[in-house]
């Protein structure tokens, strides 16, 4: 039987788990079937305590990556470090962002106004991010939008 | 092309309920699945996952896609040897 914090937990991550297939709403209906895939993301995310989905569209040749590891102070679920990562499918990077300390200044040579949350843009510059997925699949909608430029006839 | 399928519409409140009332997680799979992944970072990249986390993780190294995500793989795999392994749930293990 589960002992009463694994159930909690398991509810905590189910919980960030809808907050992300709401937030994905916001983006093109994902080509996987990412609500039956989220049982199960979010029992392996239980024992691991990291958070990884994928929402993929093929058609348009993109992927986006969430991943996101969890600390439970005080029975409340903490996003510990995320990455989060927009990408055409064969893996060419579109924009990215993490919370890993490895810059404290922008391209312009600013602090991050909230290190260490950090984006990489398209043209790979550092920039300053707030932490928050939504601000990150707002920036994602134009390119999910967009097809591949080199297969538009 | 055939239709996809698509899961039906669902209530948080029925989200939740279905994930709660699932069985314990299958931990034999979710750690055989974390060394098939840790074993084609070490592959693709010719270095144990010790050294890459003892040198690369943390640095300036790590950042980039497949790094972050080898670091993350690795995490995983120490948390569940930590949880495994706890004093705690040994202790339980021989209380029953």
């Amino acid at each position: 039987m589960p002992s009463l914090s694994d159930k909690l937990k398991r509810w905590l991550i189910a919980t960030r788990a809808w907050e992300i297939y709401v937030l994905l709403q916001k983006l093109p209906e994902p080509e996987n079937d990412l609500l039956s895939n989220l049982d199960d993301l979010i029992e392996d995310a239980a024992i691991t305590g990291n958070l990884r989905l994928y929402a993929l569209w093929p058609s348009l040749h993109k992927k986006l990556s969430v991943q996101e590891r969890y600390a439970f102070p005080k029975e409340r679920l903490h996003i510990d470090y995320y990455s989060y990562v927009l990408s055409e499918i064969g893996d060419r990077v579109i924009i990215r962002a993490d919370s890993a300390p490895h810059h404290e200044r922008d391209y312009h040579r600013k602090l991050l106004t909230n290190f260490p949350h950090h984006l990489h843009d398209e043209n790979k510059r550092v920039c300053s991010f707030s932490g928050e997925l939504e601000d990150f699949i707002n920036l994602a909608v134009p390119y999910v939008r967009q097809k591949r430029k080199d297969l538009i006839s | 092309m055939p239709k996809r399928k698509k899961s039906p519409p669902l209530t948080k409140e029925q989200f939740l309920a279905r994930v709660m009332s699932r069985e314990e997680p299958d931990r034999e799979k979710i750690i055989k699945d974390i060394l098939e992944e840790l074993h084609a970072f070490e592959m693709k990249y010719r270095m144990r996952s010790e050294i890459f986390f003892k040198f690369i993780v943390g640095t300036p190294l790590e950042d980039q896609p497949d790094f972050l995500d080898w670091g993350m793989c690795y995490r995983e795999y120490l948390q569940i040897f930590q949880t495994q392994f706890s004093p705690e749930k040994i202790a339980a293990d021989v209380l029953g």
